[in-house]
């Protein structure tokens, strides 16, 4: 297969190498790489190409967990054109340039961020106008004259660049907030090598690996603890930000937790990580938000993502944040107008690198010659980024601009405009085959004066990043890699300390456990009372004989007992409980409300357990969606009439647990989705007990004779049917239903089973150094199995007549609990539920750390 | 004249919050207007106080409580004397159209008070009554001092009516609000007359003594207004009582509106709602108070 044949663009090979010739018309370094590599792809079979395109693709399902939400919406996102195989190449001349001028703006930016938020002597001097500053709302009053800060504003920076018709790089755009993407080049550099090794053979190119090691590095250099390392954390948005993967995959090769602004607490002006294990101390942040959302204090109080009081961490000068707050101000595009006169203002320099004239629209000169030629130009907001904030007055219609317009006549001071570029096109080779395309390259500035190797480029808008990480090309720098002293990274390389699971993931983890397993009990246990008569039949013997089981059903799904027994109280009609059971949104405790939240929970920390468990999850989560937004269809009504929905649901229940059992490292994560499942069991079991035996009908436990016919259902409810036929071989005696469901130690669903599964959970979750009453919880769960297993069933279910002499079997025990009955299970289920609030104590919100102090002045009275 | 206040503000939650914080801006401003003899802060449940002075000079004081709390009750108790000072407004010869000139120079200085703020927008409405109140060639001095008594006649003085987050057109539309509502409009006028105005957070005595007559407004914090006088002084009017600030006012702070300068601002977790009690008394005092302390 030849090259032009392959060629889907018009251009032929020989245009290929454009961009990449010296003006004398010989080809640059860079430029004969790029053909030599063309020229390898072109010589490969269709076959061959096939099976890279493949494994390109299997590769990137294997990842596939992560997509972000703007992919998972985008149609394209799995078109086998996506995988561009072909480099962008720079040689190393012409990066060496871009590095000079790079570190020549980063310089700048971080000069220019110190002395607004301190003397503010660049305004005073009338180089930059004050308005721009003052009327941007990045610009936070609140950052000003911040310790620690104004030595250093810029840790990561990125800025993305171009090259003009003539092969200039351009830088069109700065990102001094966060810097974000730089995990992408990585991966694409990973994928690249492993199915396209021909390609790397005998050149020499700048490695991208050691990136996250560099950024700690650099974090550590911000903090300079006097003993031993700085302990940080990477503080995000969460799974609904378009840069979700990128700020997982840095976390992770960073050796650092990814947080949210719930995952913290500031306590006397220090910053604390809530962990499983207690509070841990925070000395850095690496921020994946922009200052307004960083604490709701101090800027934007509608903020749900940032930590109330970080601020006053900062001022103490116990944390420091990177990048530096509030140099989101050093964005604004009007302020990059007059970056020329920022580098000559603070270093006495010409700029080595150039940006694309900026038009400032507050100058009603360039506002009138923009309107005049608008088609020549596009309009982009100052200081709001991505492509809502741009606009293009060719595409719009007369209306819409002169809309449009007046907005920008109302408030000039926030648009910029530009000349649209004439940009360099550069090779890119997919499946579909090679074709040239305008590249915008990122490259990410590691403090002030190192330029990372790590770049990443793209085709498509400048502004797509987010939404294109499929059309990421790889950036090859030509360059002998530096031969680095062994010891560059060993800081790095110190075995991390083990990082503790964060509360908010622990809690998550328990709630999805708790929500699968409500999910699960409430839909066998409708699939066996939704065939039993309803209970209120006046002349139905049988009904009145089931209604402990319907009892036991309302308990389940969260209602009082004699929910089903009150008909002029009760809103649900008796043919709308499987519906109102099963996938009714407006009832908290239906199994599709279960299943949401358990989805939502599962949502929030999904780079907490492997793909395989989300899949399960999120199919079963869908299905039952479905049928629930279908309620008025026929298939609805006979899935839920023939229980061919609940035998689905109990099946994928299963694979669910299934996969996480197979898949999940059995970790501290797996523990509490084991404490979740167990502790709802447990609760679960017992109730169910307790109102098939003695239902609270009327105000009071009702005591009654209870049939073999209940027994055998309540078993079949918490499918126990098999567990009781297995140890007894009998009819279904009250005494031994009570004893399985409670005190078996071998029958999953048993109450002691349970809390012997929790035990183990606790037990592990303590870690190697437990703090000082950690394991009150611990202590609360062997209580419990004592209570259990001190029951004596022949207490409760006195045999009829006898007295209680000489050995007795269970044939001679009651088939009726004494009243003592219910109240016991009463106690423990009170004991159950003391847990909820140990837990949260313990391992989430730490309210057993976080005591109001005590005062020890001996002197005072108290 | 000299004050002792007693500021007690108290947030009693529906169930218990935690991981509370909050900052405070209760301190009296120290300035050649009146003098901070004592100051302190009490806070229930315990919690250290951090202090900090903001962008525009004020004290702040904040404090977190991150364990379990049913309420959280602070108490500033201020002990401040307020000097005479000469009117420094009335006397002007200059019209408006003379002081905005005369500001130029300190455009930059005076950017944060020249441009509209969350609270004090410059709508159409605003415009319009400041092309009404502060003509151009109209005296400085007497179209100030006629806008103040314009507000002051013009809006009834209603608690109850709006919020601190009722918007300046629901104001203007109803014709009613409290201090803060004045202040926020006065504020909008004078700044689109292209004059720098600025919002004094602080205290008022309200009780007639001694013949002076009672004041309206302060069963809480009083809010008023600063106006830039081209002199380079900030000269402080208070249109809910249609007066120049004088001995009885107590500053606590400044900002460009009420959101620069809240009292308390703050965040918990855990309770979904809050019952909040205010309770501010202002008291003279003689003398001999201070010199005791």
């Amino acid at each position: 297969m030849s090259v032009a044949a392959s060629s889907s663009s018009s251009s032929g090979p020989a245009s290929i190498g454009q961009g990449q010739r010296q003006s004398q018309g010989t080809v640059s370094p860079s430029g004969s790489v790029a053909l030599q590599i063309q020229k390898t792809l072109g010589s490969l079979s269709l076959e061959q190409l096939d099976r890279i395109f493949s494994m390109a693709e299997e590769m990137r399902e294997e990842e596939g967990n992560y997509q972000s939400p703007s992919e998972s919406a985008q149609s394209d996102w799995r078109s086998p054109g996506g995988f561009d195989l072909m480099p962008l190449i720079i040689g190393g001349d012409e990066w060496a340039r871009i590095e000079a001028g790079l570190a020549q703006r980063v310089k700048a930016w971080n000069l220019f961020l110190r002395d607004i938020y301190s003397g503010q002597e660049i305004l005073k001097a009338e180089v930059v106008p004050y308005e721009i500053v003052y009327a941007d709302p990045n610009f936070h009053r609140g950052c000003a004259r911040l310790p620690g800060v104004t030595a250093s504003y810029l840790q990561l920076s990125a800025f993305d660049l171009q090259q003009d018709a003539r092969g200039q790089w351009l830088v069109v755009e700065d990102h001094l907030g966060v810097a974000e993407g730089a995990s992408y080049a990585l991966k694409k550099r990973q994928i690249l090598r492993q199915i396209a090794p021909r390609l790397f053979e005998g050149l020499e190119i700048l490695p991208v690996e050691d990136f996250a090691a560099q950024v700690m590095d650099i974090l550590q250099e911000l903090v300079r603890l006097p003993d031993g390392r700085a302990r940080a954390v990477l503080l995000a948005q969460g799974s609904s930000d378009d840069f979700y993967l990128d700020h997982a995959a840095l976390a992770r090769q960073m050796g650092v937790s990814i947080v949210q602004g719930s995952d913290l607490v500031v306590l006397d002006s220090r910053l604390y990580l809530k962990t499983i294990g207690g509070v841990e101390v925070v000395d850095v942040v690496l921020r994946r938000l922009s200052t307004s959302y960083l604490d709701p204090v101090i800027f934007d109080p509608s903020s749900r993502y940032g930590v109330p009081g970080l601020l006053s961490c900062v001022r103490k000068g116990t944390l420091a944040v990177a990048n530096g707050l509030g140099s989101d101000l050093a964005n604004n595009r009007a302020l990059a107008a007059h970056l020329p006169q920022i580098i000559e203002y603070y270093m006495g320099e010409r700029p080595l690198l150039h940006s694309p004239q900026i038009y400032e629209l507050r100058d009603v000169d360039v506002r009138e010659e923009v309107a005049d030629n608008r088609d020549a130009y596009v309009i982009r907001h100052a200081w709001k980024r991505g492509s809502a904030h741009e606009w293009v007055a060719r595409n719009m219609p007369t209306n819409d601009w002169n809309r449009f317009w007046a907005q920008v006549e109302a408030a000039p001071r926030e648009f910029v405009a530009h000349k649209f570029p004439t940009q360099n096109q550069q090779p890119c080779w997919t499946s579909g085959g090679s074709r040239l395309m305008p590249v915008t390259v990122r490259a990410f500035a590691l403090g002030h004066d190192r330029i990372s190797s790590s770049a990443l480029a793209w085709t498509g808008p400048a502004s797509s990043l987010a939404q294109t990480t499929e059309r990421i090309k790889d950036v090859w720098i030509l360059r002998a890699v530096p031969s680095q002293p062994a010891a560059v990274h060993a800081q790095a390389e110190e075995a991390p300390k083990r990082l503790r699971l964060t509360s908010r993931v622990a809690e998550s983890l328990f709630w999805m456990g708790r929500y699968a397993e409500r999910a699960e009990v409430t839909v066998r246990s409708l699939r066996i009372v939704q065939t039993l008569p309803w209970p209120t039949l006046t002349d139905n013997v049988t009904a009145r004989l089931r209604q402990p089981l319907w009892a036991a059903m309302a308990a389940i799904s969260g209602h009082r007992a004699d929910f089903f027994l009150r008909p002029g109280v009760n809103p649900v009609k008796q043919r709308e409980i499987p519906f109102y059971l099963l996938l009714d949104r407006k009832h908290a405790g239906s199994v599709f409300s279960c299943l949401m939240s358990c989805r939502q929970n599962a949502e929030n920390i999904r780079e907490h357990f492997p793909p395989e468990v989300w899949s399960v999850l999120n199919h079963l989560y869908l299905k039952v969606a479905v049928y629930a937004d279908q309620t008025e269809e026929e298939e609805v009504r006979l899935v839920l009439e023939d229980r061919s929905l609940h035998q689905e649901i109990i099946t994928q229940l299963d694979e669910l647990t299934g996969a996480l059992e197979k898949h999940m490292l059995h970790n501290d994560a797996w523990h509490f989705w084991q404490l979740g499942v167990y502790a709802e069991r447990s609760l679960m079991t017992m109730l169910t007990l307790k109102e098939g035996l003695a239902p609270e009908i009327g105000g009071s436990p009702r005591i009654e004779p209870v049939s073999s016919t209940n027994l055998d259902l309540l078993l079949q409810m918490l499918a126990g049917q098999y567990a009781y036929r297995s140890l007894y071989h009998a009819r279904p005696v009250a005494a031994r239903v009570a004893r399985l469901l409670l005190q078996d130690q071998e029958f999953p669903r048993s109450a002691l089973f349970c809390l012997e599964g929790m035990r183990r959970a606790l037990t592990a979750t303590m870690g190697d150094r437990p703090a000082k009453g950690a394991d009150t919880p611990l202590k609360h769960c062997s209580r419990v199995i004592t209570e259990l297993n001190f029951i004596d069933m022949a207490n409760y279910f006195p045999p009829s007549g006898g007295s209680a002499s000489g050995a007795l079997g269970d044939d001679d025990l009651s088939d009726m609990p004494t009243a003592e009955f219910p109240q016991k299970l009463h106690e423990l289920n009170d004991l159950l539920l003391d847990f909820n609030v140990l837990i949260s104590d313990h391992y989430l919100d730490h309210q057993v750390i976080l005591r109001e102090p005590e005062l020890f002045d001996l002197s005072s009275t108290r | 004249m000299i004050f002792n206040i007693v500021h007690t503000t108290a947030y009693e939650y529906s169930a218990p919050a935690i991981e509370s914080f909050t900052e405070l801006r209760v301190r009296p401003r120290q300035s050649n207007r009146q003098i901070v003899h004592r100051h302190v802060t009490e806070v229930t449940p315990r919690a250290a106080l951090e202090e900090f002075t903001d962008y525009y000079d004020n004290t702040v004081e904040c404090l977190s409580v991150p364990y379990r709390h049913k309420c959280l009750t602070v108490t500033s108790r201020s002990t401040v004397e307020t000097l005479p000072h000469k009117d420094a407004l009335s006397g002007l010869d200059l019209s408006v159209s003379e002081a905005v000139r005369l500001n130029w120079p300190q455009r930059r200085e005076l950017f944060d008070f020249l441009m509209p703020s969350t609270h004090s927008p410059i709508t159409p409405e605003v415009e319009a009554l400041a092309r009404q109140q502060l003509r151009s060639s109209g005296s400085f001095s007497e179209s100030i001092h006629g806008l103040c008594s314009y507000i002051y006649e013009t809006f009834t003085y209603m608690p109850g009516v709006t919020d601190v987050r009722t918007p300046l057109a629901d104001v203007l539309k109803k014709r009613q609000g409290v201090c803060q509502d004045f202040a926020h409009l006065m504020i909008a006028i004078v700044r689109a007359a292209g004059l720098p105005a600025r919002y004094v957070s602080g205290y008022l005595e309200t009780e007639s003594i001694h013949g002076t007559g009672a004041l309206i407004g302060a069963t809480a914090s009083h809010a008023w207004v600063e106006v830039y006088l081209p002199s380079g002084i900030w000269v402080g009017i208070d249109p809910t009582n249609d007066m120049l600030e004088g001995e009885r006012h107590v500053q606590i702070g400044i900002g460009r509106d009420y959101h620069d300068v809240p009292p308390l601002r703050g965040v918990f977790k855990g309770a979904k709602r809050q019952q909040l009690s205010v309770m501010v008394t202002v008291s003279r005092t003689t003398g001999e108070t201070v010199a005791g302390k």
